[in-house]
């Protein structure tokens, strides 16, 4: 007990953040045995002994003080939100950003954890590499004007100045050679004009601006919607020097991009990248796809039920017994299918049913340990979607390319000019010229093909080719997903309740009134997070924004699916622990079911994510400690 | 509970996947039917507030159950203190019928409710809208056979409804918070709703781990 003391005041009397924010990145031994202590106190409290419960409240101040998180209403605990608050240690070097961002205002990159290592000092250190990746959001913008930086990376230090230019000017030449986006842009656009920079840019560089003339809403808006443009186009361009760049792609780079968000056109490639499916080594892509399709396509060859559009549903009539369990799970899958998103059009068309349908009959056959369970034809579905969307995409930049290919036409050879985004698409998606696929012929004949999108697409008009091709990667996608949590779905679901607990106890250390709340009304986490858990939050979230969440889960190492989205339940919980505590049982249960998300936009979901983030870094090894 | 003012009734709802057992409850709660509702994971909870006999204002908390086999084990956190539980079946599905006794048994051993000799169960035999031929034969005998030699003999009330058409869903709720109430008031009388030591003695998943005798 005289050592942990020891080690207790080793972290409280810290009066600068380095012991949790440190070079060692909050991996420090200050830090874990910190957490230690924390957590032995934490859950000392579980006994409901009031003064445990102080000692962690003042614990809590007093680490969260010499953090400088200077909170106003002093606990933790009561504003269950680590972000209010300044950290006067790194203001001073931060240009401010993200206004309408009341939450995360500074210090921790704007909401956007650079997984701690690089939030140097006030001291104005080194910014690692990941500090110039992480904040390539498009609503993002910065208040720089000292320099071009092609990349958003407004706090960047100005020791640094050579290096991000060298690596501008690559990235310009490859963005103007882009096509399809960067028509009216120009990449250097924000430095030209860095009034059209959000107006909150009065930062350390705002001295340095010229003065602002001063624009009417209108011609602010366009320029904004410009600049975001321009940031979605440098996005894109570090994408794509990501993967392409190399023969072996760098994963860990891919990683470190995707966590902040992939761009649209590249998000199938990524996520096949990080999912491990497609291989790095580019030799090897189209050889192993082409395998792994084929496999699937064994696979139903395999399976005994037949596929029907409408089978006779005379199972329940016919067989009393149990003897056909393959029917009852096919009929499982039927059900539930007809039911996946009913308010997508997509997933209204038979020929997106008889796709899903096939992908969850062969998994449930395939690991006959979980089976199918209800929720799993929902976590295939952003895959599904992507995959589709990315086939519409290639079709669209074929088309264009064709198109110009006429009109620049008569000189010299029919053959097509090469799309510079070439190695960017998911190979085999395209029909190669052997292949005749009459049905994307004819898709890339339609004139209204540049308007399609996944609301108006109809599946029907896809070609058996590339059905099989996008159910595939699908079903080898959502194979890997599952992978990682196959203890959510064997019987029992112990990987479910174990993540429901573990909910809990992050609650209480971290929002402790909530639990106190939730306990004199009666309220049991399984009551509402279950579903959480087993869906993985898609039933509370639009699955836009379930994709963009999937962009950060596939960058977490081990995959976020797990153990990251418990600390992205806790931290979307605690957004609304205000409105809960003022809640009765009934009322509680009733706005959990329905929480109201569905104006959430992107930078929610992400400010979520990076709650989720910083938690699991303070948390993460003192979790252990509770049970 | 019982401190508080407001009677509340807490009923839970089991069936077949597929059976309508959401669909019911929008109906009754709602008052309305849609074809999108989702498949339901764990449960879901709705609440109304109606009033019933001599203007006995009572709030019916349901919990409106996933029908899948896998989410049973959840039934522990659910339906302990229920006060009545409806089984539902599809009327046109013969497999959902002849599982009535599963649930029921199932809802039994994790209840953990005092008195399983008499606990209120009701019967709804759901989508009679749908055209007769599609309806499972002799309807009417399987159904008798099962209420009266497999759910114990006893004559749990029985309603056919259509939640799409709302035809006997109020009805039906009505007689369930009547019931529902009966029991409430029991578990009142008899001093809380859950036996603390009964509760021990019928739970399995302790079995491995307890050190004492359970006898």
């Amino acid at each position: 007990m005289g050592k942990k003391k020891q080690e207790m005041a080793q972290v409280y009397n810290g009066t600068s953040n380095e012991f949790i924010f440190g070079e060692q990145g909050g991996k420090g031994k200050n830090l874990s045995s910190f957490l230690k202590n924390l957590s032995l106190t934490g859950s000392s409290t579980l006994s409901h002994s009031s003064s445990a419960r102080d000692s962690v409240e003042e614990t809590n101040s007093q680490i969260y003080g010499s953090l400088g998180y200077a909170n106003s209403t002093s606990s933790l605990n009561s504003s269950g939100n680590l972000f209010n608050p300044k950290r006067p240690t790194n203001t001073q070097r931060t240009v401010s950003v993200g206004s309408g961002l009341p939450h995360t205002s500074t210090g921790l990159g704007s909401g956007f954890p650079e997984r701690m290592t690089p939030v140097s000092g006030g001291s104005g250190g080194k910014i690692s590499p990941y500090s110039s990746h992480k904040q390539s959001q498009p609503r993002r913008s910065r208040s720089m004007s000292r320099y071009t930086d092609l990349d958003d990376d407004w706090d960047a230090d100005l020791q640094e100045v050579s290096s991000p230019k060298k690596e501008l000017t690559k990235l310009d030449t490859e963005e103007s050679s882009r096509t399809s986006l960067n028509a009216q842009t120009s990449p250097m656009l924000d430095s030209l004009y860095p009034d059209l920079m959000l107006p909150s840019g009065n930062g350390v560089s705002a001295a340095s601006k010229p003065p602002k003339e001063s624009l009417d809403f209108e011609d602010m808006q366009t320029k904004m919607e410009i600049n975001k443009l321009n940031l979605l186009n440098s996005k894109y361009a570090k994408f794509r020097k990501v993967l392409t760049s190399d023969n072996n792609i760098n994963l860990q780079d891919l990683r470190k991009l995707a966590w902040n968000g992939i761009p649209n056109e590249l998000r199938a490639v990524s996520w096949l990248l990080l999912l491990g499916y497609l291989p790095t080594n580019k030799s090897r892509q189209s050889s192993t796809l082409k395998r792994k399709r084929q496999e699937y396509l064994e696979g139903l060859d395999s399976v005994t039920i037949e596929f029907h559009d409408d089978p006779p549903d005379n199972e329940s009539t016919t067989s009393l017994s149990n003897a056909n369990r393959d029917k009852m799970l096919y009929h499982q899958i039927k059900i539930d299918v007809k039911r996946t998103n009913p308010t997508l059009k997509l997933y209204s068309y038979t020929a997106t049913q008889m796709s899903l349908r096939k992908i969850l009959y062969l998994w449930a056959v395939r690991h006959p340990a979980s089976g199918y369970v209800q929720g799993i034809n929902d976590l295939c579905t952003p895959f599904y979607q992507i995959f589709l969307n990315n086939y519409i995409w290639q079709l669209q930049r074929k088309q264009q390319l064709l198109q110009r290919q006429h009109k620049s036409n008569n000189s010299s050879t029919g053959s097509l000019p090469e799309d510079d985004d070439m190695d960017l698409y998911i190979p085999g998606y395209l029909a190669s010229e052997e292949e005749d696929d009459p049905e994307e012929l004819k898709l890339l004949q339609d004139p209204q093909l540049p308007q399609y999108t996944l609301d108006n697409f109809d599946t029907s008009w896809l070609s058996p080719r590339i059905t099989a091709i996008i159910e595939a990667d699908t079903y080898w996608c959502l194979s890997r997903l599952l992978e990682n949590i196959t203890d959510n779905y064997i019987h029992e679901q112990p990987g479910i309740i174990r993540q429901v607990n573990e909910l809990r106890n992050l609650i209480s250390k971290i929002d402790h009134e909530l639990i106190k709340h939730f306990d004199s009304e009666g309220v049991e986490f399984i009551q509402f997070s279950f579903r959480w858990m087993n869906c993985l939050l898609m039933r509370e979230l639009p699955i836009q924004l379930i994709i963009r969440m999937w962009d950060t889960y596939l960058s977490e190492t081990p995959l976020g699916f797990n153990t990251f989205h418990t600390y992205v339940c806790a931290a979307f919980l605690i957004k609304f622990s205000g409105d809960l505590k003022a809640k009765d049982f009934q009322e509680i249960l009733l706005f959990l079911q329905n929480p109201p998300t569905s104006r959430w936009k992107e930078k929610d979901v992400e400010l979520m994510l990076s709650e989720a983030f910083i938690w699991q870094s303070l948390y993460k090894n003192a979790s252990a400690h509770l049970r | 509970m019982s401190s508080r003012k407001k009677t509340l009734l807490k009923v839970i709802i089991l069936g077949d996947s597929g059976v309508g057992k959401t669909s019911l409850m929008q109906q009754f709660v709602n008052n309305k039917f849609s074809h999108q509702y989702k498949a339901t994971i764990g449960a879901d909870f709705l609440t109304k507030e109606i009033i019933i006999d001599n203007n006995k204002p009572v709030t019916l908390q349901i919990w409106d159950t996933a029908g899948q086999e896998r989410f049973q084990s959840l039934g522990v956190a659910f339906y302990r203190g229920a006060d009545c539980c409806v089984l539902c079946f599809d009327v046109t599905n013969e497999k959902s019928l002849n599982n009535l006794t599963s649930w029921k048994d199932e809802f039994l051993v994790q209840s953990n409710v005092s008195n399983p000799q008499d606990f209120p169960f009701i019967i709804i035999g759901n989508k009679i809208d749908v055209d007769d031929s599609k309806k499972i034969p002799s309807l009417q005998k399987k159904l008798h056979n099962i209420t009266h030699n497999q759910l114990g003999g006893l004559n749990y009330p029985v309603f056919e409804t259509s939640a799409k058409d709302s035809i006997n869903v109020e009805a039906a709720f009505e007689v369930i918070a009547k019931m529902a109430l009966q029991q409430e008031e029991l578990n009142a009388a008899s001093g809380g709703d859950v036996n603390d030591d009964y509760n021990d003695a019928i739970n399995i998943h302790l079995d491995g781990e307890s050190s004492g005798c359970g006898c």
